[in-house]
């Protein structure tokens, strides 16, 4: 088990890590989530002992390893830029951590030979890695972390150099690997995507803080905060004030007009609330109908990217509300400029309190 | 620009143009630097019954030879290998690590770099070989050193150290230190690291740094007669050799052999340095882990920076800067004529700012043509040709040069000035050449693309682009030619006769001189003098770059 301890992490006068709290189980999948400079590498690289926290404690199997230096902690490390030995070949880069480690031939001959078959790349074993493709190096960067006998896993951005198409089917080899040799993994993305599809754990963060740690599903369904809804996910912000509030919901004025019924029981009369909903699950119609929940407004913008379409609706208080659904392939588009309702149900909006900084600097993502 | 500059610009960039330019630059390269510095190769061929006469069944002058081309490589051997030993981990730590005082160091270790050999040679040969240096301090009655071979390895390693560390740190500084970190990520120890990952990787610069530092020891001749002189030892290297035969009408063959000897050995050693470094597989792949981890360990990691420390200050700083405090025990007898020192040193500026000024405007073509492989399977041959004259000795490039000027009838130019000018602009072109390439290499060819695309023709985007980009190393080239022709010794003295010389002294001959008369006090005064010059010259060409400009 990997534990952080209120560690703290400064770079000059800029907070890296600020008392970030972190338990990883032994055999678990866990991403850590957030954008640029949100403090993901660092935390990793405090893990491998590359960097150490100005305060606070990391322990593996409830022993401080801060006094271990990076070769001793016994961790495979997967850089973005794979960091492949280019004096090397395939084999020999592979067969680094256990010679360094100083293992017999034998064990270091086994080990390699076994990784190579992992991952694939036995008919490469004397290709120097400027003569493989960007995937075949990610899968030696791989091979490579895994030969030395780690037993934690630390993925940089593993597969974030790579192009889209390769990276969807890499995640799924990777996570397929890690679980197949009961590995405990830690790897760092930006990409809320691949987070979701690879992980057991997420825990986001955002400014060198940690946002929330949670199954992918809680967190897409129950975000803590703004910040972490809008980062999973897509979502509608609206802000507004509470109206009326009993044991069924509240009631919530629009800033800007229009009332909508929620049912969340956690503010008051008076309340500034800001509302989220996710795109997908309101339902779109052409004309003004009165249902529950339905606002009114023109459609502005439709755009078609395949899989679904995304319209942009100007409410008539003025703000911008996001529907997602299936393309009408075959079907009348609706038009831009069309009057149309958006309607939700109570049970499918998240409230929030309207924060401090604003609504903007709220979902800042640097 | 005005529209005629603008003209001429357009009609030098047009394909004709640009070919005849190519070949000047060829021939320049051929005629001036090339051929006069393999002459002596000819002269031996040709002429070989007056050498097996005069040098081959001459008992003793055979074994002057044989004995001064062994000092000469048994020097430079030692010298390289404690250059390398000692610099590699100043190098290492001046690259790699942050610490108090790095600033400091970093400068203290350039200052020799400026100072011409000789003034540095007898400093520290003073330093340790004479009555005046070392010795009476710790109790001894004469110079500490009194071994004409140890008193010249002393010498060497002052003025090469630097080199040394320099060129090795800026190598170090390119490469990525990931490698290493990945390496310590899959449980290699920092020495396991530093000795798997990056030693390999930089291992062909590192012998170029080891051939240079080997070339410059055989080739160097102020100071390392000086050191020879001080310890009165009548041993000769044979650069020294190769200066008093030039001397000597009868020993004129003798003198040619030596030098191409020397040449055909510098050549053979720069070949043969690229085949193994290319093929051996030098650092060793098998590891010890438990001696390396406890290399790694704080103790050793100390006395390491301590016995660096120690080298460079005890070896290296305090014998190159003993002169500042020697110069107030030197005698100088009131009637002595500094008349002709201070032609030498107007002399000696002379010769170096044409020299650099010519080999600027002459090299940097030459750099491009190698750098961007204009004339197609030549340019490899050229590549390897134009770094020739920086490692034959300049002492045999000297004499093989002052052959060949005065054997062409035709030429007019051969006043001594001239033969010094044209001897040290054959042994300082690869500088600015290797630098100026080497730069272009860094440089992404794309943007001079992107210019040509722009509209711009080939002087504009040279005069735009290139220029801009690569102007620091054409500074740093500059000045290393200005310091290594206002320093040379061997060359000039294998250029010129005795009575030549008199007609154009340099600094660093008058010093040799005045050492040689036993004129210690105006010989450090000497020293001082040009070390100020050259030192204040050095800061106003820094202040002017604006910039930090690694020599």
């Amino acid at each position: 088990m990997i534990h952080l301890k209120n560690v703290t992490k400064r770079y000059g006068d800029v907070v890296a890590l600020q008392r970030v709290n972190l338990e990883i189980h032994s055999g678990e999948y866990v991403t850590i989530l957030g954008p640029t400079g949100s403090g993901k590498t660092t935390t990793l690289r405090l893990i491998a002992g590359l960097t150490q926290p100005d305060s606070g404690d990391i322990l593996f199997d409830k022993a401080s390893i801060l006094k271990k230096p990076p070769e001793e902690r016994d961790i495979g490390y997967v850089f973005q830029n794979f960091v492949l030995f280019p004096h090397l070949n395939t084999w020999h880069n592979i067969a680094f951590g256990g010679e360094a480690k100083g293992w017999s031939e034998e064990r270091v001959f086994s080990e390699t030979e076994k990784m190579l078959e992992l991952v694939r790349l036995r008919e490469r074993s004397d290709a120097y890695p400027n003569e493989l493709s960007g995937g075949m190096q990610q899968r030696v960067a791989l091979a490579r972390a895994l030969a030395s006998g780690a037993k934690i896993l630390l993925l940089d951005e593993p597969i974030g150099a790579l192009d889209a198409r390769l990276r969807m089917s890499l995640r799924y080899e990777l996570r397929r690997l890690v679980k197949e040799l009961g590995l405990t993994a830690i790897h760092v993305t930006h990409d809320q995507e691949e987070a979701m599809a690879i992980s057991d754990r997420i825990v986001i963060l955002r400014r060198g803080v940690v946002q929330q740690v949670g199954f992918p599903m809680d967190l897409y369904a129950q975000p803590r905060s703004i910040f972490v809804a809008n980062f999973i996910g897509e979502a509608t912000f609206l802000a507004g004030t509470v109206k009326e509030a009993n044991d069924t919901g509240s009631s919530i004025e629009l800033r800007g007009g229009g009332i909508v019924r929620i049912s969340d029981l956690a503010h008051r009369i008076g309340d500034l609330v800001t509302i989220g909903i996710r795109p997908e699950l309101p339902s779109l119609a052409p004309g003004e109908k009165k249902t529950e929940n339905g606002l009114f407004g023109f459609l502005e913008r439709r755009t078609f990217v395949g899989r679904f379409a995304y319209y942009s609706v100007r409410l008539d208080n003025g703000d911008t509300f996001l529907v997602k659904r299936r393309p009408e392939i075959g079907r009348q588009a609706f038009e831009t400029k069309l009057r149309v309702t958006v309607s939700f149900s109570p049970d499918e909006a998240f409230v929030f309190a309207h924060p401090k900084e604003g609504l903007m600097a709220a979902l800042e993502v640097d | 620009m005005s529209g005629r500059l603008g003209y001429l610009e357009k009609v030098l960039s047009r394909p004709f143009s640009r070919s005849a330019w190519y070949f000047g630059i060829v021939t320049f390269f051929l005629l001036l630097v090339l051929i006069p510095a393999t002459y002596v190769l000819t002269v031996v061929v040709s002429d070989w019954a007056t050498i097996d006469r005069v040098v081959l069944s001459d008992p003793t002058t055979r074994s002057l030879v044989i004995d001064s081309l062994a000092l000469s490589f048994e020097i430079a051997a030692v010298v390289t290998v404690l250059n390398f030993v000692a610099g590699l981990p100043m190098a290492w730590v001046l690259a790699r690590r942050e610490f108090r005082g790095r600033e400091l160091i970093d400068t203290l270790i350039d200052m020799p770099l400026a100072v011409p050999t000789s003034a540095l040679g007898f400093s520290v040969a003073l330093f340790w070989g004479s009555s005046s240096g070392m010795g009476p301090f710790l109790g001894w009655s004469g110079g500490l050193v009194s071994s004409g071979a140890i008193a010249v390895i002393l010498v060497h390693v002052a003025f090469s150290y630097p080199y040394m560390v320099r060129s090795i740190a800026a190598i170090l500084a390119e490469i990525d230190i990931m490698y290493e970190i990945a390496g310590r990520t899959l449980g290699a120890s920092p020495l396991t690291a530093a000795r798997t990952i990056t030693l390999p990787l930089f291992k062909i610069g590192l012998s170029t740094g080891i051939l240079l530092s080997f070339a410059r020891s055989i080739s160097e001749t102020g100071a390392t007669m000086i050191a020879l002189d001080i310890v009165k030892s009548a041993d000769k290297t044979a650069p020294v050799l190769i200066g008093v035969w030039k001397g000597q009408p009868g020993m004129i063959p003798a003198a040619s052999f030596v030098s191409a000897v020397l040449i055909v050995l510098a050549v053979i050693l720069m070949f043969s340095a690229r085949i193994v470094v290319y093929r051996a597989k030098i650092p060793l792949r098998k590891v010890f882990p438990h001696l390396e981890k406890r290399l790694s360990s704080n103790l050793p990691i100390r006395l390491r920076n301590v016995l660096t420390v120690a080298f460079l200050s005890a070896i290296v700083l305090i014998p190159s800067f003993f002169i500042f405090a020697y110069i107030f025990q030197g005698q100088i007898p009131s009637s002595f004529d500094w008349s002709i020192f201070w032609r030498s040193l107007a002399d000696s500026f002379l010769v170096a700012g044409t020299v650099t000024a010519a080999n600027t405007v002459l090299g940097i073509p030459m750099a491009i043509v190698i750098a961007r492989k204009k004339i197609r399977f030549v340019t490899p041959l050229f590549d390897i040709l134009s770094s020739i004259p920086m490692i034959v000795p300049t002492a045999a490039l000297g004499f093989s040069l002052g052959l060949f000027w005065s054997n062409q009838t035709w030429f007019p130019f051969k006043a001594p000035l001239w033969l010094l000018i044209l001897a040290h602009t054959a042994f300082t072109y690869p500088f600015i050449v290797r630098n100026m390439a080497g730069a272009l290499e860094e440089i992404d060819p794309t943007l001079e693309d992107a210019a040509r695309s722009l509209g711009a023709n080939s002087l504009q985007v040279f005069r735009r682009i290139t220029f801009p980009l690569t102007k620091m190393s054409i500074l740093a080239g500059g000045i290393m030619m200005f310091t290594r022709s206002l320093g040379e010794t061997g060359a000039t003295l294998a250029v010129l006769t005795p009575e030549q010389r008199l007609q154009a002294p340099t600094a660093p001959v008058m010093i040799v001189d005045f050492v040689n008369k036993g004129f210690y006090g105006a010989a450090s005064l000497s020293c001082v003098i040009v070390i100020g010059v050259t030192y204040a010259l050095m800061l106003l060409l820094r202040r002017i770059a604006k910039g930090r400009v690694v020599i």
